[in-house]
């Protein structure tokens, strides 16, 4: 039993999921979408984008370094050129896995997870054929039906649930991911029913945030704390009736929402940005949370991230607002999300957008 | 909005004759928020060092009651424990009490084979501050009531048959108060 390891130091300093966005570009123009390019005036500009092969370099490094899981986002991750050669090269990478087996930690060897997060225009039966052969999973977004266009500038939901159907079809895990705002609160039900009928396997739902281009929308969108439960409760009915399960993207403050009610819908109350994922933006800067418009260091320094006081901010949880220090919950809240409170209240620890004064 | 009424009741009506077309069984979910889904069930519980950034990692599960010698080594302790003695310790009025966590650093404390937490209390009037190891939740909470209130917080500590308080707790406020209670 002395050989039980209980402890040990990580490959590196870095979490084990690494969200890459591969190009600024995208093909929607989403009302929701807080890529920070996307906003105006906070300083993130557009630069040179990283070549396929430096992407490459980056991924067999972040293997090196511990990372278990890629997840290619943008922008479009689909208008990337080079991405399917991108995905072959990081699918025939390996990387070490540290896992808890009967109370201690062990380590095994094998290549990493892949997630594919796409808005289906651009997908072609290359891509799924592409997931199929890498178990990559395929996470679809659909912000609507009726109210899909409008929120995308132009697409067409019908687009999205026939890329559903195909990659169920062929063995392909999928996600449906949605973005639940005050224009499509009132079809949510049917939106995520519809998806789960075209053979979407699981539910992510996030909540409007503001952030990127959602800023200019914020008060069309944003949901207050009773459309909040709306979301909720509503996403728990459907996923019961269905039997599928699903998850809450966006961090939500604890003294708004009891998450013991739902069974089926994962609410989390704890923020992970720089503790279980970080990203990596089209230019290759390191950024704690995708919502963020703060980038750090270049990945070409990437040890000096680590002691980053932005990103100390994040792995110490060093930005709890001070209207929630008093709180009983403290310990096992963040007060929702820091970044979204950042863009709207100027600082991490400025309160959650929900919880902010509306004028 | 007719389209939506029609489409929310044949949904409605397939996916309750569908009894959920084949959902199967519980897919792992993420422990914390995360806009990604790969965050996924926790595998491990990592500690991120204050001082040198490094992540060491502990088995998940365990007792969530405390952080000491003896559930250090529970991944959940840490991950409840530590942010809850964090909170407790900035919340105590009357006496500075800061927190070392390197134990916990196998960086940091590489030889350390049972890491504790530690102390570092400063009472009005103390020259130097104290360290006392082993701290946890309660030990912390205990302190910050005797601050707030003598009486109430030595009545509400464990006792044994002979109405003693317990030993271990006394030892524990004695070191942090650096005095009898």
């Amino acid at each position: 039993m002395s050989d039980r390891v209980t402890s040990r130091l990580a490959p590196s300093f870095l979490p084990t999921t690494a969200v890459l966005e591969m190009t600024y570009r995208c093909n929607h123009a989403c009302l929701f979408c807080s890529c920070p390019w996307f906003a105006s005036g906070n300083g993130f500009d557009v630069r040179e984008e990283l070549a396929p092969h430096e992407w490459q370099a980056i991924i067999r490094k972040l293997c090196e370094m511990g990372v278990n899981n890629f997840a290619f986002t943008g922008g479009e991750p689909l208008l990337k050129e080079g991405l399917e050669e991108i995905v072959e090269f990081a699918a025939a990478c390996e990387t070490e896995f540290i896992e808890t087996q009967d109370g201690a930690l062990v380590s095994r060897r094998g290549p990493p997870n892949l997630y594919l997060l796409s808005n289906g225009k651009a997908l072609r039966q290359e891509i799924l054929e592409l997931c199929r052969k890498h178990r990559m999973n395929l996470s679809l977004s659909l912000p609507g039906l009726a109210t899909f266009s409008e929120h995308t500038a132009g697409g067409d939901p019908r687009n999205v649930l026939r890329w559903f159907r195909a990659a169920h079809a062929q063995g392909v895990t999928t996600t449906v991911g949605v973005t639940v705002t005050r224009k499509n609160i009132h079809e949510l039900y049917e939106t995520i029913a519809e998806a789960l009928l075209a053979g979407a396997d699981t539910l992510l739902m996030n909540r409007f945030l503001p952030g990127g281009r959602g800023i200019r929308y914020a008060r069309e969108l944003e949901l207050n704390v009773a459309e909040i439960g709306q979301m909720l409760d509503t996403a728990e009915k459907v996923l019961r009736t269905a039997n599928r399960y699903g998850s809450v993207g966006t961090e939500l403050p604890k003294c708004i929402v009891d998450a013991s009610r739902y069974e089926r819908l994962k609410v989390g109350t704890r923020c992970s940005a720089a503790l279980d994922f970080f990203v990596i933006d089209p230019s290759g800067y390191v950024r704690a949370c995708n919502h963020s418009p703060v980038r750090l260091n270049h990945f070409r320094e990437i040890e000096q991230v680590k002691l980053h006081p932005y990103w100390k901010r994040f792995t110490q949880k060093d930005y709890l607002p001070r209207s929630c220090a008093p709180c009983s919950l403290a310990g096992q809240c963040d007060g929702g999300c820091r970044e979204a409170a950042h863009i709207v209240g100027g600082q991490p620890d400025s309160p959650d957008p929900v919880l902010m004064p509306k004028a | 909005m007719p389209y939506l009424l029609v489409v929310g009741a044949v949904v409605l009506l397939v996916l309750i004759l569908a009894g959920g077309c084949g959902g199967g069984g519980r897919p792992p979910m993420p422990p914390n928020a995360c806009c990604y889904e790969p965050a996924g069930v926790p595998v491990n519980t990592a500690y991120v060092c204050p001082k040198c950034g490094q992540r060491t990692l502990y088995p998940t599960g365990g007792d969530v009651s405390n952080v000491d010698a003896a559930t250090c080594s529970a991944g959940m302790a840490l991950q409840v424990g530590l942010p809850a003695c964090r909170q407790i310790a900035s919340g105590i009025r009357g006496f500075v009490v800061e927190l070392d966590e390197s134990e916990f650093c196998r960086n940091c404390s590489p030889n350390v084979k049972k890491p504790q937490l530690i102390a570092v209390v400063r009472g009005p009037g103390d020259a130097q501050p104290r360290r006392v190891k082993g701290i946890g939740q309660t030990d912390l909470r205990r302190l910050q009531e005797y601050l707030r209130d003598r009486e109430k917080a030595l009545a509400g500590m464990k006792r044994d048959s002979l109405g003693k308080p317990d030993p271990d707790q006394m030892n524990k406020l004695r070191g942090l108060l650096g005095r009898e209670p």
